[in-house]
This record gives C-alpha cells, structure tokens and sequence, in this order.
C-alpha cells in the first residue's frame, strides 16, 4: 500500500506520479483558457511596461535631462537597474549550465522557468544601457564593423564595449540553451495538439523531433556541449559588468575585489529571483509535487551561501577603504556608511547581509511565506546595493565643490517601474505559451529516490514522509 | 573729485567695505594693480598686505589677507580711532571727537597692529572706504592725508573721471520737476525710477514733465514712463570715447554693423541740431578739434587716430590743475553721531559682479554667472551669518521679509560664512522689469520650475532700501527680519564650500588647495608644497610629444575669483545659458567653474578661489573608457572632444576626477536668428545628448598655429592667448608649449610652487597650480 524510498536520498518530485501525470500536469495550464487570475496580473504588468514605454518615448524625445542626473552623477537609476536586471538573470543559466554540469538534478524542476527569467531580464537590462546614451539612435556605433564612417572603429579598452559583447552572447547563449531544452516539449506539445494550426507550429518549432534514441542522444550530447559552454559566461558577463566600475578611477568603483563580488551578488539575487517566482508559480499553478520543499530549501542554501560571499566582499572593501590609507576611499566609505545616502547603505546592509541570516534555521528555509518575503528583501537589497555602488560613489568624489545630490525624476521611476512591467509581462505571456516545467527532464528524475513503487497505490504521499523499507 | 588710486603704489591696504576687486569704482584695473604689489617672482618676494574691514563678505575680503568683520555703523568709531593713533605718531590733533571702542567688537589690539602697518609703510599705505558717508571720507581723507598718500597711492593731479553723479542733484531735481519748472527731460544712461529710493516719487514727478526723452537700449522702468523713447545702439555698435582717467583716452568701436534701427546718443543730438551725422564723423570731428591739440607726439591727425585705435587709447597732458590743499576744518568740524540702532540688524547693499546695478539684468550670461562668493546665480537673497540663521532657525531657501518700517522685501535666506553676525547683506541690480522675459530660458519639459514665474522678475528690488542722508545715498540701514512660511530655492553651483570634508565623515583636508604664508615662502618657497608623490610607472612612456605639447598653469595668489573667465568661455565658446531650475539641478554648463573653498571657522572664513577646467590629463581618465573614441587625445597633449562621434554614455564625465565635464541634457538652442548672431562661428554648436568640455579654445591654437605658418616664422610664446587667459585681469592664468623651455609655462611648471591636483592618481593634468601664498602670519 505504500510507495518505497530510499534511506540516503529524498525524492525529487513527490507524489505518486506516473509519466502521463507529468504530461498533463506541466500542459494543462497551456490548454486551459486562462485563469482570471491571469489576465488581471497580465493586464496590470502590461499596463504598468506601457507607463515605461512612455517614460522612455518621451525621455528619448526630449532628453536626458528628464532624468535626475547632473554633472556629478551621470549615472544612477539607468545603470543601478541595468546591473540589477543583468544581475536577475545569474540564476537561469547557472541553474541550467553549472548545477547540470555538476548533476544536480533537482534543477529539473525549475530550469525551465528560471531560464526563461534569465532570458526575460536580460532583456530588461539590455534595454537600459541602451536608453541611457545621449544619441540612443547611434547605439549601432559601438558595434565593431566595416562601415563608411572613415571606416570609424570602437575603443576596445572601454569596459562598456566589453559590456556590450559580453551581454549579447550571455543573452545569444542563455536563448539557444533555453530553446534547446525545449525542443522534446515542443514534439510532445505537437503531438498532443488538436487544432491544424497548433500541430504545424509546434511541428516547426520542435524542429521534427521524432524521439529516436538518436535524437535524444545527439540532443543530450549538445546540451552537455552548450552547458559547457554557458557555464564560463555565467561568470564573466557579471564579471566584465563590475569591470565598467572596478577599471574606473572613481573611489567606490576603483576596486579589483569587483569580479567575485559582483559574481556572488548576482547568484544572490538571481535566486531569490526565482524564489519570488518560484513560489508563486508552484502555488498558482499547483506545481507543489515539482517544486517541493526540498526544491525551496536547497535555493535557499544557495542564496545563504552567496549572500555569505557578498557580506564577506562588503567586509574586505570596508578594511580596504580603512587600512589602506588612501583618504578618498576611506572617506568613500564612510560618506557611505554616515553621509547623506546612509539610508541607502544600511537599506542594503540589512536586506543583504543581516536578513539572509535567518536561512540558517532550516525551518526559516521550509517555511514557504518566510522565505518568500524574504527572497524579495534580498532583491531590495541587491538593487540598493547597485544604486549606493553607483551614486554613493558618484556623488563626492575627488573634488569638494562638484559634490552633489541626486534625485530620481518620475521618468526615472517609470522607466524602472516599466522594466517591472516588461519582465512580468513576458513572463506570465511564458507560463502561458510554454511548458513551465521541462516535462522531457523531470520524467528523467522522477524515479529519483523512490526504490519501488506500489503500483497501487492510493492517494498521494506527502514527499517527506516517514521512511519505510 | 574723485582721486585715481594707485593700489599699484601701495604696500599696506585697508579697505572699509570698498569691494575694490569685484565691483567699486574700476575694479578690473585695481584687480591688475593690485596684482602688482604682490609679486612673488621679485628676491625677496614682495606682497602688500591688505586688511579688509567689512560685514559681508565680499570678493576684495575674500582676498584680504586679514579680514576682519564689522558693520557699517562701527566704521566711524574704527576709523577715528585709526586717525587718532596716527595723529598721534605725526605729533597733530585735529580731531574733535576721540573714539569710544566699546561701540564695536574689533579688539584694540587688532586695530593698534594695522596702525603701526599703515605707519611703517608711510608713503605706501591706503586706506580706501566705501561707504558713502561724507564724514566718513573726511577720516579717511585725513588718514590718507596723515600717510601722505596723496600723491603717492592717491593720484589728485590725474583724478579718475568714473561714477561722478552727484545723488544730491537729483533730488532738486525732483522737486523741480514737481514744481514744474522742468519743461523738457532728458535721460540717458539712467534708470532713476528703477534704481531711487524715491523712484515712484520720480516716476510721479516725470508725469508732470510735458516732454520727456529716454535714450535707452532696452525697455526700462523709467522709459515706460517717458514721453518719447529712443532706441540706442549697443556699445558694440557704435563709436564712442572716454576718459575714465584724467590723460587717458580710450576709443570704443563698433564690433559689428547695428542690428537695428538705432541711433547713438550723439547722433540723435547732432540730428536734432540740424548737424546730422554719423557717431564716426562725430568722433572723429571732436578728436580733430579737441584732442588732436592736446598732443605733440603725432603731426598728423590720421596718424594720432590709428594709434589710438591700435592701442585703444591715447595719453594726452593737459596743464596741470593746481592739487587742492587738504582742508583741515572738514576735519575740525567733523560730529560724528553714535548710532542708535533701530532694528535688530544691519543691511547692507551691494552690487554682484556680473550685475552691478543692474544693467546688466536684461543679460542672461551675466544672470547665470555665479557669484563669486555665494555661487548663487538667477537670483539675490538674504546673506546672513550662518550663526544668525541657526539661532533664528532659518534654512537656506526659507524665505524672509526685511523691513526697515518704510519698504518690505522678501527674499530667500542664504547662510554666509564669514559675515558679521549682526549683518544681513542683499544684492542690488535685480527685479528689473527686463527680467520678466526669461520665464522662458532653460529648456522645456514636464518637470521645470520656471527661472522666473509669468510677470514676476529675478530677483527683487532693493533700492528702496537706500537711504537719503544729508544728500547722499547710503548703501545701509537698520533693519528688521520676520520669517514667513514660503521657501524659494537657491541655485548654486557649488554646495558644499569646504576644502575640508564634514567632520563626522573624517574631517580632514582635501590635499587640493596647497598653501603657505608669505613668512614660510620667504624661507623655503616650496613650502606648503611638500605633498610630493613618488609614482612608479610600469610602462615606459609610448606617447611622446614631439612638437608642441600645451600646458596651462594658473596662479592661486592672483585669482581673486572675480569670474570674468567664466563669462568670456561663455562667450568664445558657445555655452548655452540653462535657466535657474537646471543650475539648481547642478547641470550648468560652463567649462570653466571657479571652486571656492572656505577654511577655518565659519565666522572668520579663509576663501581661496581655484579655476578649474578640463585638465587635458596625458593620462586621461576620460578616454579609456568611452566605447566609441569620441574623445582623444591629439599630438600637442590635447584632450579632444568629438562631439559628432560621442553617443552620450556619459562614462567619461563619471571618470573624470575633476568633474569638469559637461552633458547636453537637452536641446538648448533656439530657432532665433538674432539670438544666434551671438554664436561664435569658429565653434561648432553642441546638439542634444553630447558632452563636452574646455577645448582649451582650440579654434585658437590652430587659428595662431595657421597665422604662424602663413608668416613663415615659429610660433611665439604668447601668440595663443585663451579666452580665460585673456579676460583675466590678475594674469593668474598662463597658457604655453611646456616643450619649449624658454616658454613662460616651462618656468612655472619647475616653480617650486607649482602642483598638480591629484597628482599621486598620475593622471598627468597638464594644468598645474602655483600654490597660494598669503601674508599673513
């Protein structure tokens, strides 16, 4: 009458579920009409990305200056968000690429969706380094080709190029592993689809996968390959993002700890991204069997480690601004810490170093309402961080008479407020559109710490419960 | 008469509220002389000293190397006391009245150590006031006479011929006008219904004049009023001369053909005579007839008028007048009142820089040209000490109303470091009506604050707080404050003000500003110049500058902050004028600013004043980091901005230690063709969305560079004169090839007081600073 498990290992998906059942859990939701639920949370998404989108019409109309910036500060909420959303998406592809590679494969549950995170903030960042240049419409010339302008080249020193290069691959890669992944679902969405139409769309994007074990080993086999490749990508895009900072001169910026940092940072906040998305999604979407528990405390590992290794990182740039006798870093630091933008510092000191603490009581980490708020406390955390990174350091510098404040204008917070906007947009039009779950992996897993299975069993089975040989 | 003085001659100066570096009397030739008198380059190093007694804090104090504060009621007692001690040192006594110190804080000590100055520099002191106060000048005349200045820093025999308008006529003039026995006025080169205590009495008593005639370049208050107005030529315009100084005569010519249907006041005279000619027939007639006599040294006219228009003036001797005597009864009779205070503080008015009296109002360069000390633009207010403002829990912005029982202002309060307490100061020259139409300047978008609201004027009108006394028009008044529940923002380019960061973030001093006293610099003269760095480089040198390579030093001991450099970038270059709320917004655009750092307590401030523009750093930080090489750097070491190639990332601007760069946040040029013709062609106008920054007037290096080539000879040191380097009337500013070693800079770039900021980072300016020396103790 009972479902066996094994003694060293939990269960990745909990239930008695069979094959089929994934089937129809992971797809339902794409051929139901959508929920109520839905269309309110995508007509409030879509109406806030219109707020944005006029915000910037009308910025790149009239100018810059409808922003807060000034002389001092040339930069503050258009590259606070651009690092924040790039940031966002560390977690998909180190999900997808890295726990693969290392055979994690409790990640089956929510590379999909985390992938599609990645893919989606990637987006929103891209959109800001592209809004914030002067001449918006020249964005084309800091891409290096063969043209009529002289021919005019690019400066390859500037860290804004290697920005550029860095985060179209991330972005080009993250795409293509994403769709790879979903090629098998894409087959299995066909062939279960009723309308003509249907069937020839996902006939043409599941690229006439037959299911052979030929195609399934020449796709294992490339997604080891890209997996390999994302993987290094995962580190330098955040890596060459801090460098627009650390290869600057300004004190704040002017630091080579920004790698690692920057690194940390953005796994850190990549996820407790996909906490924030993962705990609503499981809860919508009855997801709970596929994103257990389980699945909830080993990301909050993650972030508790990673926030570990910023706190650290905050800690070093601290003694280095202090024993280093450098008097402009070490009044950067303390301008930080008791200046005008204290609150700023310590918004960011206490959402990042001292509430990801509570992770280390392993009932914090299974309590599903904790851990969510306190995933979206660290992603407040990590956007503070970015902004006192950038306008704390910005804003006295060097030279005392060209210290000033900075402001947000309404713009400003529009722009922000629509890149909000655009990310939940194309994440619910997602959950609508694609399997939320890579149904072709998680039946790989499904098996996974159950030694035998009682055929007949009835009801479900709590994933945790007692162990029984 | 007023006397030519000569700060050139003297070596102790003490000035009573005499702002003779910003804006009293001729401030641009006082600014030259002074310079004069202190010339670090001489062995041993000369150096007057000044001491500045006043109660705000004006660009001449910020210089003085003491300053003391005191106000205006407390100048009778300071100054008979100084001429008592000196009476007594001469062995005369003359005056009737001997001078109580406890009507004023300044310690006799004080007083005493600039007595025994002026005394050993007998022959060589000054002692100037401005205070428009007849007995006062009787004592400083009589301290001068006690010097004997007259004659040595005070030239009678060659008087000046500037500001000799007599107030008290004016006021019989009124009354004449009232009675009617005024048939026919006319004004020019006035504005007394703007610029009188009394200008609505003018204003009612012009009324009753049948014809009156205002000659006028712009639409003024008192023209409004007048029955017939004139439209003048624009000095730039028109031909003119003048003598400001009694020999000197100086030709002003037209810069370009006028722009409209104007006439010179001359030629509107001439017409009406039946005689009418142009302003050049005029003057060339006048100086066939009146000038050319007066002369020997050209026998032909043609000759004396080309010289004249190549130097701009011509020194001519007229028979000597004979030098009045001093007269002693002005002296004996002298009663000087105790003054009874009828408010709680004093007022003091005065004019800003760029404003004067307000002449200047109508000129949105000017109106955006920070004032030298407060760094405010587009605006006067309340300067009061910052003590003052603490105990009457008043905040910059929150704005007051001053009343002397007769008029009312409100304006915004401005905490001052380094005014008397007791002292409240507000600029005159504002809340002209010309000043309605910049409700438009500055860009336009859906957060702007309007410089000026729909028919209100910049700034307010303090005249009314002038006062008549025995004649004369006195610049202070007792005054009440009463705060109100309104606050109006200030716009400053600089708000923090000290060379010093805030005490609770560490406190100390910002290595910018290098000093000395003129006691160490005699010893070792690169004393306060020992912050020396040893950089250690890694690579060798890849970029070497084989031909020219520029190089600009700028002396801090002769800055006086006066801001001329400002207005004259302004003007070489094509800066765009951005309007009150996008100066609040700290995004004015002038490429060359003047920090002014204060030091010391706030009640008794020392201000140095440091030009500071584009660097062009040889290791420049701006240029590694821009994706599209939009800015680089030439072959001569220059940091080259290209405006069609930058796309606006703003990157450099953030990486630029000395934040000299600027952002085009808008489009800040208008379809407006007259306005345009102010453009200068030799600059490209910058569009929306671009930076830019201090070219060091490249349009000039290659204008002299090409001048040189055409001429077939080597380009000279000093051949490239910069727009900065030009206006500045203190030669602070020196701009040269540094791989020329006989080049001016070359010297000073190995002076031992030569620094760069920021020198350790090895960004390599080539824009150096000669550290600033004050005699003090």
């Amino acid at each position: 009458m009972s479902i066996y498990y094994s003694i060293l290992r939990k269960p990745i998906i909990a239930g008695d579920k069979k094959l089929k059942d994934i089937t129809d859990d992971v797809i339902r939701p794409l051929e139901q009409k959508p929920t109520l639920l839905w269309w309110v949370a995508f007509l409030v998404s879509l109406t806030v990305l219109l707020i944005g989108v006029v915000a910037v019409t009308y910025q790149i109309k009239v100018g810059i200056g409808t922003w807060g910036l000034n002389k001092t500060i040339g930069w503050a909420f258009d590259i606070t968000n651009f690092v924040f959303w790039i940031g966002i998406g560390h977690a998909g592809t180190l999900i997808s690429a890295i726990l693969f590679l290392f055979r994690q494969r409790w990640r089956t549950s929510i590379n999909r969706s985390a992938e599609a995170m990645t893919i989606i903030a990637v987006m929103c960042a891209g959109i800001f380094p592209l809004i914030h240049m002067g001449r918006p419409w020249l964005f084309f010339w800091v891409i290096p080709y063969p043209n009529l302008r002289g021919p005019l080249w690019v400066n390859f020193r500037s860290p804004l190029l290697w920005d550029f290069f860095a985060i179209s691959t991330y972005f080009t890669i993250s795409l293509i592993f994403w769709y790879l992944g979903l090629i098998p679902d894409m087959a299995t969405l066909r062939d279960r689809a009723k309308s003509k139409i249907k069937k020839f769309v996902y006939g043409l994007m599941s690229f006439g996968w037959n299911g052979s074990a030929r195609i399934w080993h020449h796709y294992e086999t490339t997604y080891l390959l890209l997996a390999a490749l994302a993987t290094p990508l995962v580190l330098s895009v955040h890596s060459i993002v801090s460098m627009d900072f650390a290869t600057a001169v300004i004190p704040g910026w002017h630091s080579t700890i920004f790698p690692p940092y920057f690194v940390a940072g953005a796994i850190f906040s990549g996820f407790s991204m996909v906490l924030t998305l993962m705990i609503i999604a499981r809860k919508v979407l009855h997801y709970e069997e596929y994103i257990t528990i389980d699945h909830i405390e080993k990301m909050c590992k993650i972030v508790l480690v990673t926030g570990g290794i910023v706190a650290l990182s905050y800690g070093i740039e601290i003694f280095m601004a202090i024993f280093f006798g450098n008097q402009y870093e070490r009044f950067m630091f303390l301008n930080r810490a008791l200046g005008p933008y204290a609150w700023a510092f310590w918004i960011m000191i206490s959402c990042n170093v001292l509430f990801p603490q509570f992770l280390w009581i392993k009932k914090i980490r299974r309590n599903v309402a904790l851990v969510f708020i306190l995933s979206i406390v660290v992603n407040i955390g990590m956007w503070f961080e970015r902004f006192v990174i950038i306008v704390t350091s910005l804003h006295r510098d060097f030279l005392p008479s060209s210290w000033a404040m900075y402001k947000p204008t309404i713009i400003e917070i529009a722009t922000l407020a629509g890149s909000f906007g655009l990310f939940f947009t194309f994440f619910l039009l997602f959950a609508r559109f694609v399997p939320f779950i890579a149904i072709g992996e998680v039946k790989g897993v499904l098996k996974y710490g159950k030694l035998k299975k009682n055929l007949t069993s009835e009801g479900s089975v709590k994933a945790n419960a007692d162990v029984t040989v | 008469m007023l006397p030519h003085y000569r700060f050139d001659r003297a070596k102790v100066i003490v000035g009573f509220d005499a702002d003779f570096l910003g804006t009293w009397i001729s401030p641009v030739e006082f600014t030259k002389d002074y310079m004069k008198t202190r010339n670090l380059s001489e062995k041993p190093p000369r150096m007057s000293y000044h001491v500045q007694i006043e109660g705000r804090l004006s660009v001449t104090g910020s210089n003085a190397d003491n300053r003391i504060t005191a106000t205006t009621a407390e100048f009778g007692v300071l100054l008979n006391y100084i001429a008592a001690k000196l009476e007594e040192k001469a062995g005369t006594a003359n005056l009737p009245v001997k001078a109580d110190l406890t009507q004023t804080r300044v310690s006799k000590q004080t007083l005493d150590k600039i007595i025994s100055k002026l005394w050993s520099a007998k022959g060589n002191s000054l002692v100037v006031c401005g205070a428009n106060d007849v007995r006062l000048q009787i004592l400083v005349n009589y301290i001068n006479h006690l010097l004997g200045s007259y004659g040595a820093t005070i030239d009678l025999a060659r008087p000046s011929y500037q500001k000799l308008g007599d107030e008290n006529s004016v006021n019989e003039l009124i009354d004449k006008m009232n009675g009617g026995e005024v048939s026919a006025l006319f004004i020019a080169g006035v504005n007394p219904v703007y610029s009188l205590p009394n200008g609505a009495e003018f204003k009612e008593a012009l009324q009753k004049v049948p014809f009156s005639v205002a000659f006028t370049e712009y639409s003024d208050e008192t023209a409004e009023h007048a029955s017939i107005v004139c439209p003048q030529s624009h000095f730039l315009e028109s031909w003119n001369d003048s003598e400001p100084v009694e020999g000197y005569l100086s030709i002003t010519q037209p810069l370009i053909s006028r722009l409209g249907l104007s006439r010179t006041l001359n030629e509107c005279l001439s017409a009406w005579t039946g005689k009418s000619a142009t302003d050049y027939a005029l003057l060339q007639d006048y100086w066939k007839r009146h000038v050319f006599p007066l002369q020997k040294e050209h026998a032909d006219f043609q000759n004396l008028w080309d010289r004249a228009l190549i130097d701009g003036y011509v020194e001519i001797k007229r028979p000597a007048k004979k030098a009045s005597s001093f007269n002693m009864n002005a002296v004996k009779n002298l009663r000087l009142d105790s003054a009874k205070p009828s408010g709680d503080y004093e007022l003091v008015l005065y004019q800003k820089v760029g404003i004067l009296d307000g002449r200047h109002a109508q000129n949105p360069w000017l109106q955006e040209l920070p004032d030298p000390i407060t760094k405010a633009v587009w605006d006067n207010y309340v300067s009061m000490a910052p003590q003052t403002a603490k105990r009457l829990n008043l905040r910059q912005g929150d704005v007051v109303r001053v009343s002397d029982g007769n008029s009312e202002i409100e304006l915004p309060v401005l905490p001052q470091p380094g005014q008397h307490e007791k002292v409240i100061a507000v600029a005159l020259g504002y809340g002209r009506n010309t000043t309605k139409r910049f409700k438009d300047i500055g860009p336009d978008w859906i957060s702007k604050r309007p410089t000026v609201k729909e028919g209100e004027t910049v700034g307010e009108n303090a005249y009314r707080f002038l006062k008549w006394q025995n004649g004369f028009l006195h610049f202070s008044g007792r005054v009440n404050i009463h705060p109100t529940e309104k606050t109006r923002i200030i716009a400053q380019t600089q708000t923090y003000n000290s060379i010093t960061v805030p005490e609770k973030l560490g406190g100390e001093r910002r290595p910018l500003i290098r000093e000395t006293t003129l006691k160490e610099y005699s010893k070792d003269p690169a004393s306060g110049n020992k912050y020396k760095h040893q950089i250690l480089q890694l690579w060798t040198e890849d970029h070497v500058y084989t031909g020219h390579h520029w190089a600009m030093v700028i002396d801090l001991s002769k800055c006086t902050g006066c801001s001329a450099c400002v207005i004259s970038c302004q003007a070489e270059n094509n800066v765009p004028v951005v309007g009150k709320d996008e100066v609040y917004r700290r995004r004015e655009l002038h490429w060359i600013r003047i920090d002014r750092y204060y030091s010391g307590p706030e009640s008794d401030v020392e201000v140095v004043h440091q030009p500071v523009m584009c660097h062009h750093c040889d290791h420049a930080p701006c240029e590694g980091v821009c994706p599209v090489l939009a800015t680089l750097h030439s072959d001569e070491g220059i940091n080259q901005q290209i405006y069609n190639r930058c796309v606006g990332t703003r990157y450099c601007a953030n990486n630029c230690p000395y934040k000299v760069r600027r952002f085009n946040w808008f489009s800040y040029r208008k379809k407006d063709e007259k306005e345009n013709l102010v453009l200068n062609p030799d600059v490209t106008v910058r569009s929306r969305g671009i930076m830019e920054k201090c070219s060091w007037c490249v349009q000039r290096i290659q204008e002299a560079k090409a001048e040189a080539k055409r001429k077939g000879v080597k380009l000279a040191d000093g051949d490239i004169k910069l727009a900065c380097e030009q206006s500045c009337p203190a030669d602070a500013i020196v701009f040269g090839d540094m791989n020329d070693p006989q080049s001016r800079i070359s010297k000073l770039i190995h002076h031992p007081r030569h620094y760069n900021m920021l020198e350790e980072m090895n960004f390599k300016p080539t824009v150096g600073y000669l550290s600033l020396v004050r005699n003090k103790e």
